[in-house]
Order: structure tokens, then sequence, then C-alpha cells
């Protein structure tokens, strides 16, 4: 499994390249610390995260899962580690959209829940086939991070294992935009463009601060913080 | 004596908290204060199934006074703080009231008002009820609840869209996103909210 962590003047880009459907043979599919400095340069402004080729990610690569089986417990630890690079993706300082194309299936679709949003072509495949496999996701897409996946939706594809199409998954909530054809990297792209452009870097962190807190901290902390930045951003705001 | 920019009225068993400062009804300083007094001294002692919280005029509320809430978080003084920390906290004590709240809204929702109706329990609004965060457009956030309350409801990446956009929601959109329960003609959005909140005080085991 190669990663590419790239820049393209303001924008990152995390590229999944490991044709021809990105299936991840590694729960950590990017070495930790790099993701970590790569979503924290100071200059950065927002990321979309994309596969190579015609596929977003079709999910683990099920022999390499199979043969880690072997080891348990180095495949637990291994997961819990995968968790934790989705944890960066979804507390990222700035905004991170999936573009989506082919297929984002199981690993594939936990990455892109863990995005801030979500751009597909109208021939993009989504679902947890894992169940159908006698698995079940590892990766938290059992439990959702903030996505809105409503329980009920997230209890049918996970226990049927069957597979959306696109506009079904917009209808879902699983997407945020779907469009018709390709483009769909620069459809995320312009996306992205639509929450950062005109808004001051410190404000759009303010924001993705606020609303990590609202995740990750109990609600009335959350609340209290939320007047905290509030007055750090309205005091640095031009008047 | 100033007119308030809140009456409380009542509709049978279901009390009514009414913004009355139309057309725009701005929650500025002296509806914040009158506010959180209300909420804090008088709500909690009302005798009522629920409460509707609904407006006098074409529209809920465009929002906070925007130039008196970068003039008070600009001077930094720890009163002026204080206040916008209560300002908060009123939403939140609207949450804590022993009955269920419903917002029943029409024509402009923004900013605050949007904050006030995230707090409500439940929302009901009219087909031309129009929502939107607009506080980015201002170089502002919203500080009453909104980075809190919007994604609890409607999901992160939805309320990324609205809170970094600012743009506008319509109510059919609104009720596609989850941000509004159920629309109503204009002509029935007061008897829709009451029947709301009676559901919800029934939910809650309390009524009949």
């Amino acid at each position: 499994m190669t990663v590419h962590l790239q820049r393209d003047g303001d924008l990152g880009r995390l590229i999944l390249d490991h044709p021809p459907a990105n299936t991840l043979p590694d729960p950590v599919f990017v070495d930790p610390a790099a993701l970590a400095a790569f979503l924290n340069a100071p200059d950065l402004r927002g990321v979309v995260v994309q596969g190579a080729g015609r596929h977003f990610c079709g999910g683990a690569d099920i022999e390499g899962l199979l043969a880690r089986l072997q080891n348990p417990d180095a495949l637990g630890g291994a997961l819990t580690r995968g968790k934790a690079l989705l944890r960066l993706l979804a507390d990222a300082p700035v905004p991170v959209v999936a573009a989506i194309r082919g297929q984002c299936l199981g690993a594939g679709l936990e990455i892109a829940l863990a995005c801030h949003a979500r751009v597909a072509s109208d021939g993009a495949m989504f679902g947890f086939p894992e169940s159908t496999l006698g698995l079940l996701p590892g990766l938290g897409g059992t439990v959702g991070d903030g996505d809105r996946v409503e329980r009920r939706v997230r209890a049918d594809l996970l226990l049927t294992g069957r597979l959306l199409g696109a506009d079904e998954a917009l209808a879902l909530g699983l997407v945020d935009r779907v469009l018709p054809g390709g483009g769909t990297v620069a459809a995320a792209e312009a996306f992205l463009r639509t929450w950062i452009d005109g808004r001051s870097p410190a404000l759009v962190h303010a924001l993705m601060e606020a609303m990590r807190n609202a995740r990750r901290l109990p609600r009335d902390e959350a609340l209290r913080r939320e007047t905290d930045l509030f007055l750090r951003v309205a005091r640095e705001a031009r008047t | 004596m100033t007119h308030s920019p809140l009456a409380l009225e009542r509709d049978g068993d279901v009390a009514l908290l009414v913004l009355d400062a139309p057309p725009r009804n701005v929650m500025d300083r002296a509806f914040f204060e009158a506010f959180a007094a209300c909420v804090r001294d008088v709500l909690p002692g009302l005798d009522a199934a629920g409460l509707v919280v609904r407006a006098r005029g074409r529209h809920f509320s465009a929002g906070a006074d925007v130039d008196q809430l970068r003039q008070v978080a600009a001077s930094g003084d720890s009163e002026a703080c204080r206040s916008l920390r209560e300002n908060a906290a009123a939403f939140t004590a609207l949450e804590a009231l022993p009955f269920p709240t419903v917002a029943a809204v029409d024509g402009a929702c923004l900013g605050s008002g949007l904050e006030l109706a995230l707090a409500c329990g439940g929302r009901v609004a009219t087909p031309s009820a129009l929502f939107a965060a607009p506080e980015a457009s201002f170089d502002l956030m919203p500080g009453c609840g909104g980075t809190v309350r919007l994604p609890e409801r409607i999901g992160v990446g939805a309320a990324l869209d609205l809170l970094l956009t600012g743009r506008y929601v319509d109510a059919q959109e609104a009720l596609h996103l989850g941000l509004v329960d159920v629309l109503a003609p204009r002509a029935e959005l007061h008897g829709a909210a009451v029947r709301w909140v009676r559901r919800l005080a029934a939910e809650r085991g309390r009524f009949p």
C-alpha cells in the first residue's frame, strides 16, 4: 500500500494508491506521525482524500487480513492504530473532503465517513460488505463519529452488507454531493473552496476546534469553550 | 417604560414565549437580558405541559445585533464577557426546563435566532422559513451553542457547510437535513407547534 501525502498550493492531498481498487493490506495505511505533521502544517487550508485510478478504496485487502488473523494481538493493535488515523482526519484543524468514485467499501467507507464531507460521482458504490464475509468493520464503522448516518441505516448496511449507489447514499446522508461523470477530485476541491475561500484561517481553525470539542468533550465543557472561541474570534476580527 | 422584546402568553396548557420586536426580532442586549431573566426566574415555575417559542410578525429572528456583539467582545472587559456567557447559559437553561419546548419558525431564522431554535426540543416551520448561520460572513462564529447543537441535529458535514458558507437553507432543505421536524402552512403554524410540543410531552410520559 502506498499513500501519498502531497501539497498542492494551500491544499493537501491524501491519495490512496494500491491499484486496482486501493485495498488496504494494513489498517495502519499511513505513518501516523507523517499524517499528523501533514494535517497540522500552518499554511494548510484544507485536504482532499482521494483514490488513485478508478476507485476510492475497495476496503481491506482480504487475503492480507486473513494472513494477519494468524496473530490476533498484532492485528488488534494495528486496528487500534488505524482508528487513531481516522481520528486524526476527523479532528484535523482544517476541513477534509473525500472525493469518491468507483468502490467505497468497508474500510474505504470508514475513511470516507471520517472526512468532514463527501463528494461522489454518480457511479460510486458504497457499503459495508464485511458481514457477507463473516467479518465486521474494524475501523469504527459500527459506531460512527459525528456523521449523519442514522442508526437504523447503519444497522441495515452492516447486517445486510448490501451495496448502495450514489443517489441512495445521498438520500441516506452518507454523501453530501453527487455529480455526474468524472471530475470528482475537481468537484471536491471546488466544494472545499466554498468552505474556506474568503474566510480567515483563524476563523476556520476556531470553527474546526469548536466542532471537535462538540464531539470529544462533555457537552457543558464544549458549550463553555465555544464562548471562549467566540470571544477570541470577535477580538481578532476586522472591524 | 419601553416595550418589552419578549411576551409570555398561553394557549390552554401550553405556554407561549413570543419574540416581540417585529419585524426582525433582532436579539440585542435588551432582548438577551429579558430572555435570560425569563428563562431563569419565570419559566421553570410555570405550570405548563410545554412551551412554544414563536415570534410576532413575519420573521422568527434575524439574529443578534452584530455591531453590539462585536463592541462587547472587542471591549474585552469582564462585565461584557460575563453578559455573553449569560446569553449562552440562558439557551442551555431552556433545554433544562421541566417540560418540552418547540420553536415555531416563519420567515428568517438566522444566527442567534437559529441557535435559539436549536436549543428547543423540536422545530416546526412554514414553507417560507429561511435558515442560516451567517456569522462567518461577519468574521464571527456562533457563541450561543450553535457549534454544539447544529452538528447534533444535522451531522458534522452539513453543520460545517452551513457554518463556513453562511448560505441560506430553505424549509424543504431544512426538513431534509433534519434541522426542522415538520412543515406547516403559515395559517396552521401555531396549531402544528402546539400539537408537536404536546406530542413531545406525551413521549416524556407527563401528558396527558
